[in-house]
Parts: structure tokens; C-alpha cells; sequence
């Protein structure tokens, strides 16, 4: 019994993605039953509510199976006595998670026989799925059908043109990529955004108002921790590594013909480098000022944000410069470049703004004087990066000593 | 003919690399002092040395991504820093890391990169996926470093290169690897007239393929020959202890000196073709033997400032 439990913990905390993808499993459920319990309360009818819902159960089926499949797999590997007396367990309790649990919830929540139906069939189809891409999974790594017999027809494939080849060089986010994945890709943003303040929503009836509004606002504030991380830092990160590596992916760029000369590279790599997170940091923008103008608050408010993330860009794109501009530098820097972020997040947004109209003439110039002045650092540090960077005969050519 | 060239002799339209007078600092450190080296087309130059020798920066500097301090890099013609496409089809460059592009599959990348060259050669692509047991649908990230180095070998000569610098292309591979490898380089050369230059370790490799050597020590370039030469060019003059008391000072044609454990003395000689070895050689008592290039790796390196004797 002791070594089955040792086994169960092992598969929960040994992997954090499994513990992390029930957190939100159970947390997904949560909200989705809320929404659907009020508007069944609200109009009598589940409506819509039903459809997400069983759409929910489709992934959290999808995921639990996968990881179910995983489970088993690694059960028969690691040959563990008794393991189908465990393999049953664990089929019961996805069973009871995956059919039981739903359909009881459902039926509590007085959902019509419609919904529990629905909700049972998308239990079905994510594991259906869940199954299928196991199995696409194992064929393509069977090991005697790794080669076929026989070299398949020679195609030739079309030579992307050079700013798609930059694209497929930096890799995921800016390779292209199906538009499945890219969706996928989206709801991770928005899950990563929306999960901290859903949550709090739900809590919502077991705070105090004022309590609420605070956390509330840091929910949303901490939210967008995650977006801006991938949005902005993950694609510059992978700028950096471009020029970073050493014999990495900028020896292939530096030494595939076709791609042009050195400073049309150069040129083509930024675009398309900085385009990216350049979008997502500015949308990301919008959604923002949009959660303000909820709240219709004061034009202050506004001016706040996009400081924030015009702060935000400034601090970065030095870091990310100087890092391409001296490869050797240490990560520590950049990682303590990058921590200015949020040094200057609370600094915005401490400021008492509105105190410029009580302070003298002289005071306020001066104080704008500064303001300037420290600005003036980092866009220095910009200039003086890409300078070093234009030196360079070609983009990936190294020149540090 | 000499790898290694007096750069005012060299004939650009008969060399496939020439460098001269590289010189290279990292952090204060001297990583190349003074390298001239020029590599005739079709040969096969195996460049040997020890760890932090200077091999890997040689070789960025010769393709043209490491920037030298002074001294300039050709390459087919061309300065490498400022290589055409046309020149770029006809390079095949290995790191000693090949991890470019590593979020790809194996064949996206190989497709990837093979669109750009026009001589692509997609049947040996897939016979040697084939033959190495390499998965095309498997992750490069997924891959073993010998795996890795094998995709990168087959990337490069994939694309029928003209000239092929490999840094330490066998130090993953396994044995049945390396000997295909290493048989594919001597066809392609000796067939197709390929230029090679590779830096290695294995000594045994460089005596299977290479038709010219190099050692690089300390960063500087000590000596050059042809394979069929060595034997007849260099020389180990063994001293006992009491016939060593009299050679304090170096001896002609000395190029390293090692004292053994047993008090004696190893002496490195060379000569110029088939010219007599030097009377105080002879008259000194030693013994005079051939050496292979194993032995003449370990004369050489084996001691500190080895560079100096060549001065």
C-alpha cells in the first residue's frame, strides 16, 4: 500500500505539468459551473452555458487521458509489481473524474438531461482524441519503423523567401505554424491572463467588498505578469539565443545563401524579431486600457498604463540589444535588466501624479528635467548597442575580444 | 606541396583557403598568433592540437563568423567576412556543437536548409538517414550528440560542398560512424576533387584520410607536411643521460625537446626532403628513429612553449 501510494505521489508531484494541469482542470470546472449554476438560476434554461461546458470537458477529458496514457506507459516501463491492480485504480478514478464527477455536477446544478448528455459526449470525444494522438504519437517513434524501407520520392521544396527564413530560423513564436496551433497558442495567452481574476471571482461571495476590489486589481495586475512574459520576453529571449549560441542557429543564418547581404539581414532579422512582441506587448496594451475603462476611472488612469508599458519597452529592448551587441555578457545582467520592470511598474503607479499641479514652476520643469535625464539611460544604452551592432560586417559575425 | 605557404607565394586561384596573419585575442588571452595557412584545392588537411589550441577559432575566422584582430581569411577566392551567396553553396561548414535550428524535425530542417542549395542532393539525404538508423520525424533537441553530429555531417555533404570545414566532426560518432564518415571524405575528395579541413583529436582518423596535416599549439601554427612525407621528414633523436650532458643548446632542425623520465632526452628533428639529418645529430651518439604522427603529437605538445622552438 505504502509503495502504491509512493508510486500515485510520484506520478502527481514528480511532474509539476500533471499537478498544474489538474490545478487548472479543477479551477476550469469551477468557474464554468458558477457561470452555468447562475444563468440556469437567471433564466431557467442552460442555454449556451451547456455548449461550453461539454467543450470544457472535452480538454480536461483530453488532458487527463493523455496524461492517463503517460501514466500507464511509464507503469510498463518501469515494470512495477502488482501495476494492474494500480492500472484499475487509476481507471476507475478517470472514470469517476471523467463521466461520474461531470454528470453529477450537472445534475446538482439542475442542468436538464440535454446538458448531462452533452457533457458525457464531449467526455467521449476528448478521450476519443486523447487516444488518437497517443497513438499517431507511439507510431512516429517506434523504432523499426523510424526509416522506411525505402528513400521516399525526392521533393524538391520551395526556398522560402528571406523574411520567411528568418521566421523559421528564430522558431516558435515567429515560425509559421498551423493555424491550430496558433489558436491553441492564443488560449494559453488568455487562459494565462484570465485565470488568476476568474478565480478571485469565484471567491468573490467569501470576501468583503473592499477586500475584493484590492485583490481584485492585483489578480488583474499579476495576470498580466504571464502575458507580458510571452508576449514580449519569451520572443526576445529567442532573439537572444539566436545570437547567443555559440555554432547555434546563426552559424545557419550567417552561412545559407540566399538570405542576402549583411545589413539587409540584419535589417530583416530586427523586423521581424521586434515585430512580433512588438504587437503582442501592444495589444496587450488594449486589452488593458479596455479593463480600465471598465471602472470608467479618472484620465490619470489611462496615462498610468501606457506609461507602464512604455516602461516596459524601454527597459528591455536595451538589455536585449546590449546582449546581441556583447553575446558574453552575463545572463545575471539581463536578468536584472529585465527585474527593472517591475521596479518601474510600482514606481508609476506609486507616484502621486496629480501633485504636479501643486508644485512650483520650477520644481515641476526640474522634476520633468530628471524624468528625461533617467529616460535618456536606457535609450543611450540602445543607441550605443546598435551602433556596435551596425559595426559588425555582417549580423552574426562575432567581434567581442 | 606544403599546407602551410609563405602568403606572398601563394596562387589564389590554387588554393581554396588562405589565411594570413591572423592574430586573435579573447579577454587579454592569446588564442592565434600569427597564423598563415593556406589549403590547396582538393586537399585533405587534418588540423591537430591540443584542448584551447586555437582550432575552433581558427576555423570561425576561416568561415567568416569570428572577426580577427588583424590578418585577413579568403575563402574560394573571397574574403570571408564578405562571402557571396555563389561562394556559400560551395561551403560546408560543421561547428563542434551543431545545434542550429534544434527546434526542428530532422527532415523540416534538412528540407529547410536544403532548399537553398541548388546542388542539394536529396538521395544521399535519405540513404544515410537511412543507414544511421536517424529518424526524420524526431525532434534535433530529442536527438543524442552523436545523432546530432551525424545530421549535420549528412546537412553538409548533402549539399556536394567544394570546400568542407569540420570542426572535430567525429568526436560524437561511433566507430562504424566515423569509419563511413571518414570513408565518405576520401571518395568525395579523391572523386570529386572536394577541399577538407578538419580539426580532430583522433589521431588514427587523420592518418586514415588526410593528405596534409597541421599542428596548432598555443595558438600558433608549428609545423605543416604532407602525410607521405612525415616519416621521412621528421625524426626522433633519443639521448640517453650522459649523451645529452653535452646538448644544451638546441640542435638544427630541432623542433621539440622532452626530457623522459628516465633522465634522457627525445629530440624532434626535421629536415628539408630528403637532405642528410644534421651531423651533431648523428655524431652525438643517440638513436635516430622514424615517428608516426601519434608519437609527433605527444613530442610536440608535451612540453610548454612548445611554440617557440619554430621562432
Amino acid at each position: 500500500m505504502t509503495r502504491w501510494m509512493r508510486i500515485v505521489g510520484g506520478a502527481f508531484y514528480g511532474t509539476q505539468v500533471l499537478t498544474a494541469t489538474l490545478v487548472l482542470i479543477f479551477g476550469g470546472w469551477a468557474a464554468a459551473a458558477e457561470i452555468y449554476a447562475t444563468i440556469v438560476w437567471a433564466r431557467g434554461s442552460s442555454g449556451f452555458a451547456g455548449i461550453a461546458l461539454a467543450g470544457l470537458n472535452v480538454v480536461c477529458s483530453w488532458l487527463l487521458v493523455f496524461h492517463l496514457a503517460g501514466f500507464m506507459r511509464d507503469l510498463r516501463e518501469l515494470r512495477v509489481p502488482q501495476h494492474g491492480q494500480l492500472l484499475v485504480g487509476a481507471l476507475i478514478g478517470m472514470f469517476a473524474l471523467l463521466f461520474v464527477a461531470p454528470c453529477v455536477l450537472v445534475w446538482s446544478l439542475h442542468g436538464g438531461t440535454r446538458d448531462i448528455v452533452m457533457v458525457a459526449m464531449g467526455s467521449v470525444a476528448g478521450t476519443a482524441g486523447a487516444l488518437l494522438w497517443q497513438r499517431r504519437a507511439r507510431a512516429r517513434k517506434v523504432p523499426g519503423a523510424r526509416v522506411s524501407a525505402a528513400a521516399p520520392a525526392f521533393v524538391h521544396v520551395q526556398r522560402p523567401n528571406p523574411w520567411r527564413a528568418v521566421r523559421i530560423a528564430l522558431g516558435s513564436p515567429y515560425a509559421p505554424a498551423s493555424w491550430q496551433r496558433r489558436v491553441l497558442e492564443l488560449a494559453s495567452l488568455c487562459a494565462a491572463i484570465a485565470v488568476l481574476p476568474i478565480l478571485v471571482l469565484l471567491y468573490r461571495s467569501s470576501m468583503n467588498p473592499r477586500g475584493f476590489t484590492i485583490v481584485f486589481y492585483v489578480a488583474q495586475v499579476v495576470g498580466f505578469v504571464p502575458g507580458i512574459a510571452l508576449c514580449w520576453l519569451w520572443p526576445l529571449r529567442r532573439l537572444i539565443g539566436i545570437f547567443n549560441a555559440r555554432g547555434g542557429a546563426l552559424t545557419e543564418l550567417a552561412l545559407l545563401p540566399g538570405l542576402g547581404g549583411g545589413r539587409q539581414q540584419l535589417r530583416r532579422l530586427l523586423l521581424v524579431a521586434l515585430s512580433l512582441p512588438a504587437l503582442g506587448l501592444a495589444a496587450l496594451l488594449i486589452i488593458a486600457l479596455r479593463l480600465i475603462a471598465l471602472e470608467h476611472p479618472p484620465n490619470i488612469g489611462y496615462t498610468k498604463v501606457a506609461v507602464t508599458f512604455l516602461l516596459i519597452a524601454l527597459v528591455t529592448v536595451p538589455a536585449v540589444l546590449g546582449q546581441i551587441a556583447k553575446p558574453r555578457a552575463t545572463v545575471a545582467w539581463f536578468a536584472v535588466m529585465i527585474g527593472q520592470i517591475w521596479w518601474c511598474t510600482y514606481l508609476t503607479w506609486l507616484i502621486p501624479w496629480d501633485m504636479a499641479h501643486r508644485l512650483p514652476v520650477l520644481w515641476l520643469w526640474l522634476t520633468v528635467a530628471l524624468v528625461l535625464a533617467v529616460l535618456m539611460v536606457p535609450i543611450g544604452m540602445s543607441i550605443h548597442s546598435l551602433r556596435k551592432i551596425l559595426q559588425r560586417p555582417h549580423p552574426f559575425v562575432e567581434t567581442s575580444a | 606541396m606544403n599546407a602551410v605557404s609563405a602568403p606572398e607565394t601563394i596562387d589564389p586561384q590554387e588554393s581554396a583557403v588562405i589565411c594570413r596573419n591572423i592574430h586573435k585575442r579573447f579577454g587579454g588571452r592569446k588564442v592565434l598568433d600569427d597564423v598563415s595557412l593556406s589549403i590547396p584545392k582538393g586537399a585533405v588537411l587534418g588540423l591537430i592540437g591540443s584542448n584551447g589550441a586555437g582550432k575552433t577559432t581558427l576555423m570561425r575566422i576561416l568561415v567568416g563568423l569570428l572577426m580577427p584582430e588583424s590578418g585577413s581569411a579568403m575563402l574560394l577566392g573571397e574574403p570571408a567576412l564578405q562571402m557571396t551567396d555563389a561562394s556559400k553553396t560551395r561551403l560546408g561548414y560543421v561547428p563542434q556543437q551543431p545545434d542550429a535550428l534544434n527546434w526542428m524535425t530532422v527532415e523540416s530542417m534538412l528540407q529547410f536548409v536544403g532548399s537553398f542549395y541548388p546542388r542539394w542532393d536529396s538521395e544521399y539525404m535519405w540513404n544515410c538517414l537511412m543507414r544511421w538508423n536517424i529518424p526524420p520525424s524526431q525532434g534535433l533537441a530529442k536527438l543524442s550528440p552523436g545523432e546530432r553530429q551525424r545530421v549535420a555531417l549528412i546537412r553538409v555533404l548533402a549539399s556536394c560542398p567544394e570546400l568542407l570545414i569540420l570542426d572535430e566532426p567525429a568526436s560524437a560518432l561511433d566507430p562504424v560512424a566515423r569509419r563511413d564518415f571518414l570513408r565518405e571524405i576520401a571518395l568525395r575528395a579523391g572523386e570529386a576533387g572536394m577541399t577538407v579541413l578538419f580539426s580532430t583529436h583522433i589521431v588514427s582518423d587523420l592518418e586514415r584520410v588526410a593528405s596534409h596535416v597541421c599542428f596548432l599549439h598555443e595558438g600558433r601554427l608549428l609545423l605543416d607536411t604532407a602525410m607521405d612525407d612525415l616519416k621521412e621528414t621528421h625524426a626522433r633523436l633519443s639521448l640517453s643521460r650522459e649523451a645529452a650532458v653535452g646538448l644544451s643548446k638546441p640542435l638544427p632542425g630541432e623542433i621539440a625537446r622532452r626530457r623522459r623520465p628516465d633522465g634522457g632526452v627525445s629530440i624532434v628533428l626535421t629536415r628539408r626532403g630528403l637532405a642528410p639529418w644534421p651531423s651533431a645529430a648523428t655524431a652525438s651518439g643517440g638513436t635516430l628513429e622514424a615517428m608516426n604522427l601519434e608519437d609527433l603529437f605527444i613530442e610536440i605538445t608535451d612540453q610548454p612553449g612548445a611554440a617557440w622552438f619554430l621562432k
